[in-house]
Order: C-alpha cells, then structure tokens, then sequence
C-alpha cells in the first residue's frame, strides 16, 4: 500500500512539475504571479477534444496541436495584456489581480463553450495498470512520469547550456543587465510563455487522459504548483522539481493517512509554515527590477 | 416585483462585504482573498447557532462576528511577518484551508449536504419573513457598516492605514504602531464580514461550502476594485453596478444555462479592463502604485 502510495505521489508530482516549471520561470522573468497558468492547463485538453471530435484526427496529433494552441494563448496573455502592463510599471497586486480575472474569464469560456460537466478523453475502457514492484500504474501514468523527467531533464540542458536558455536565465537573474548586454527580455519572456504554456497544456491533456477533464480542473494543479513554487524556490529547476516532489508526496502522502478529504487543508499547512518560517522578500521582487 | 427585492438583498449583502474588504484592500493596501472564508465563516457559525442552539437573531450575529473577529486576528498577524505577494499567497491558502474545513468536517458543518432550515430570524418580537421585511434588515445592517466604516476611516485610526498603504516604513518611522493597525484592520473587517454571512444564511435559509470559495473571494475582491478601492462609496457603487449587470443581461434574454458562466465572464473582464485601464475603479483614489517602500 505504502509503494503505491509513493507512485501515486511520483505521478502527481510529474504533474505538478509539468506545470510549476512554466509557471516559476514566468515569475522569475517577468515577476509575476500567472494565475491564469491554470486556465491553460484545463485550455489543453478542450481543444484536444475539440479538435479530435471536429476532424476525426487520431488523439495524438490533435494533442499536438492544442499543446501549440495553447503556447500561442500564452503568448497572447503576454502580448495582449501582460506585457503592456509590465512596461507600464504596473504594481505587482495589479499584475495579480489580472491574472485571477484572466483566469476566471477563461475558466468561464471553457465553461461556456464545452459544458461544465466532466468530459474523457480518448477511449474509457478501464483497464488494470502494469504491475510495478507491488504497486500499478497505468500507461497514462507512465506517459505522465516519462514527459516529466524528459522536459525536466531537457529544460535543465537547455537553461544550462543553449544560448535561448542563458538568455532566460540572465533575465531571470538581472533583467536591466542582461538588456545591456543585448538579450531582448520581452523576446525572452515570450519564449518563456510560449513554452511553460505549452507544458501547462500537454499536463493538462494527460490529466484528462487519466481522469477526464472540467473547466476548472486547472485551479487546484495551480494551487500545487504555487505551493511547489515557493516551497522550492522559483531560482532554481531543481528547486521546482523538489517542491513539486514535497507537494505529490505530501498531497498523496496526506491523502492516505489523513484521509482524501483534507489533502488541501495538508498541503496549504505545508505552505502556510513555509511562508511562516521562512519569510523572505516579496516573491516577485528583485533589488532591480525594471524590465523595459 | 420579489425579483427587484431580491436584487436589492444581495446589493445589500454584497455592500457589507465590499465596503468591509475595502478596510484591507483599500485603505491598508493589502491584498486578501480571504473574504469568501469569513464570510462563510459568520454565515455557519450563525446557521449553526440558529439550528442547535435556537439563540436569538441577534444573539447569533453577534457571536458570528466576534468568532470572525478571531479568524481576522489569525489571518492578520501573520501579515506582519509576510510581506507582499507572499501575503497574497498566504490568505489564498487560508481561504482554501478554511473552505476545506467547512467542506470537509461534516460532524460539525454537514460537509457538502449544507445546513437547510435555518429559520427566520425574529427582531424584537418582529418574525421577518418577507422580501421587504429582509429587504428592510438588510438596508439597515448595511447602513450601519457604511456609516460605521466611514467613522473608521475619517478617524485617526484611517489616516495611519491609509499611510502604511502609501509608505509602510515612513508611517514606522513616524511612530506609528502599524502592527496594531493592520491587526486591527483584519479583525474589524471579519467581523463585518460575518455580518454579511449571518444575514445570508438567514435570507437564503439554506447554505453550502460552494458559496465560500476562492472565486467566490476573487469576485468580492472584483467588485471593490471596479467601484473604486480606497474611497468610501466606490465598493457600494461597485456592488450595485455587479450585482445589476448580470440580471441586467438575464433580463435580456440570456438562457440560464450559460447565465453563470457569462456573469463571471463579465466580472473576469471587467476586471482585467479596469486594470488596464482604469486600476482606481469608478470612484476609487487608490491605484495601487506605489512610490514608497512595498510592506
């Protein structure tokens, strides 16, 4: 029972990973709190079934396609309303504030548009998982672990050794002094949004390949991942991949001792005694912080 | 004409709730998505109090709103050593937490089946049980939070919250003791806040953990900013103007399925425009931008 248990926490961790990545180098580089993140998550797997059901293609390529659909809504938050805002030197409480009504406006369209009823994607035959050392997992499981550590693994070559990837870190670090030594910030956050947007909505698909989809399915995967987030600290990938960790564990961990009905009140203690114990300067703030 | 009456209810509740963010948001600048839970909050511990114990209306708001007192005092001294957007993460967990709790303990709450049957409350020998008799409850309550509010804010009291929103560390080095304040500030605004919830659950008669939750607080703190956080009436105006605008639109002939999704779309929207746009709201004189040093 405990194995499983440890699974089921590896799997919600990749999950979480999958998300929190995006979502902590967003707040890194462009120093804010992208709520709205979680609306691209539950974005994924929509248009998947969206596109699955309106041209017959085969689930892959329509995944496919809604992961880069959804990149491209990333990049349209931040083109369209982000970005205008942060050169404006908008207060960081109003770069919140956006980002929860971006949130609720797009939660709400999906609502609209699909229903707010639970919806599956691809075929709901149930079948029992492989037997792992005791414990089962089943192939979408699988599929979500393996994503998890391949992006983790290829995030972290990337960041570390691609110039793209030096570029995000530098502005990450310094965004005034990686300008002067000509990195574009607003280009490099762009790519920033276009990719965690599209991890946010390739988790998303493999969600609602396990366990169906709704619109708000987004709002508690963010929740883990901001918990993830600053627990781990957004300075650091390995530092993501620990919170996220800490969270599946704790969150499944939790589950199984105290019961599934206080999983959140668990996981946001954690939280709340990070924030408590370890108080440190506004998340989104850096000792210079003027993005241009 | 029941329908109009019970538009002006909720302008009413939603007044109270707004007007008492409005202390924190607006005046103190802290940003608090805790509301939805002290709401929830006075509206069980009145519910509850009616149901088992049979005490008074009155009797019940009142303890409902020192019970909050209390949850403001939890959620208002760890504002003093978390700053910032941490804050704002800080009372988002309290919120879920809270909203967890009433979901979840079930012996005490009735999890999710909620508490049906709260009876109607009775006012010095008056049973109130029609619209225009909660209509005129409600107008008085949230009369009284108005011109109470005003009084907090004109006082001195107002002025330093008012300075630990423009320059924390200034109004410290004035001398002014801005821990107490900002205590202060949550413990009032709970408990005007339970107010709102006991009035709810007593005009609804029915509540469930749904109405208390994370959205739920993003709405009210919505409805502050687009009236205008910071000045006395914009959270009144605000509420007005959000309660009647999607009604509004029901009016014209929107089918109820899509009703809810589309109200919460226009509040998501109007939010993001405001911020945009116009981030004081209609009345507002707070901006949240900050020249001074971010507490």
């Amino acid at each position: 029972m405990a194995i499983q248990v440890v699974i089921n926490g590896l799997l919600g961790a990749s999950l979480i990973f999958l998300v929190a990545s995006g979502f902590a180098l967003i707040l890194r580089t462009a120093r804010f709190l992208h709520f709205s993140h979680g609306a691209v998550f539950a974005l994924g797997p929509y248009i998947t079934a969206a596109i699955a059901v309106g041209t017959g293609a085969h689930l892959a390529a329509a995944a496919a396609c809604a992961v880069v659909a959804c990149a491209l809504v990333g990049c349209g938050m931040e083109l369209g309303i982000y970005g205008p805002l942060r050169r404006r030197r908008a207060a960081p409480l109003v770069m919140i504030l956006v980002s929860f009504g971006l949130y609720i406006m797009l939660e709400n369209l999906i609502g609209l548009v699909f229903g707010v009823n639970v919806r599956t994607l691809g075929s709901s035959d149930v079948k029992p998982g492989i037997d792992v050392i005791g414990a089962r997992i089943t192939k979408v499981q699988l599929l979500s672990l393996g994503a998890a550590l391949l992006y983790g693994v290829g995030l972290a070559v990337w960041l570390a050794a691609t110039r793209a990837g030096k570029a995000v870190r530098a502005v990450g670090n310094r965004a005034s002094l990686a300008e002067t030594c000509g990195i574009r910030s607003g280009r490099v956050i762009l790519r920033v949004f276009a990719l965690g947007s599209a991890m946010a909505g390739l988790g998303g698909v493999i969600s609602a390949l396990d366990v169906g989809m709704t619109p708000g399915m987004g709002l508690r995967v963010l929740m883990m991942a901001l918990v993830a987030t600053v627990v781990g600290g957004a300075s650091r990938l390995t530092g993501v991949a620990l919170g996220a960790l800490l969270v599946g564990m704790a969150d499944h961990l939790g589950a199984w001792q105290l019961g599934s009905q206080w999983r959140d009140v668990f996981v946001f203690c954690i939280l709340l005694g990070v924030l408590l114990l370890r108080p440190r300067q506004a998340l989104t703030e850096s000792s210079t912080a003027v993005i241009p | 004409m029941e329908y109009i009456l019970h538009i002006l209810i909720l302008i009413g509740i939603y007044t109270i709730l707004t007007v008492s963010l409005n202390l924190i948001t607006g005046y103190t600048g802290l940003l608090s998505v805790t509301h939805a839970a002290f709401y929830g909050v006075g509206a069980y511990v009145a519910a509850l109090m009616a149901l088992r114990l049979q005490s008074p209306f009155l009797v019940n708001v009142a303890c409902a709103a020192v019970l909050c007192g209390v949850a403001g005092l939890v959620v208002g001294v760890p504002s003093l050593r978390i700053r910032g957007d941490s804050f704002v993460i800080a009372t988002f967990a309290f919120q879920v937490i809270t909203f967890s709790v009433l979901n979840n303990w079930s012996a005490l709450t009735a999890g999710p089946m909620g508490l049906p049957g709260i009876p109607r409350p009775v006012v010095f020998g008056l049973r109130i049980s029609s619209p225009l008799g909660f209509l005129v409850l409600v107008g008085l309550f949230s009369t009284g939070v108005v011109l109470v509010t005003r009084r907090i804010v004109l006082s001195p009291f107002g002025r330093v919250l008012k300075a630990v929103r423009e320059d924390e560390v200034f109004a410290q080095a004035a001398g002014k003791n801005i821990a107490s304040h900002k205590v202060l500030v949550f413990v009032i605004s709970a408990g005007i806040a339970a107010v709102a919830g006991a009035l709810y659950a007593y005009y609804i008669s029915f509540i469930d953990p749904t109405s208390f939750t994370v959205l739920e607080s993003i709405l009210i703190i919505s409805i502050v900013i687009i009236g205008g956080a910071g000045s006395l009436w914009g959270p009144v105006v605000g509420a007005v103007v959000l309660v009647v605008l999607p009604e509004v639109l029901r009016c014209v002939g929107l089918p109820s399925s899509v009703a809810a999704n589309v109200r919460q779309i226009l509040y998501g929207g109007a939010l993001v425009a405001f911020m945009m746009w116009r981030p004081r709201g209609l009345l507002g004189e707070y901006s949240f931008q900050r020249d001074g040093v971010q507490g």
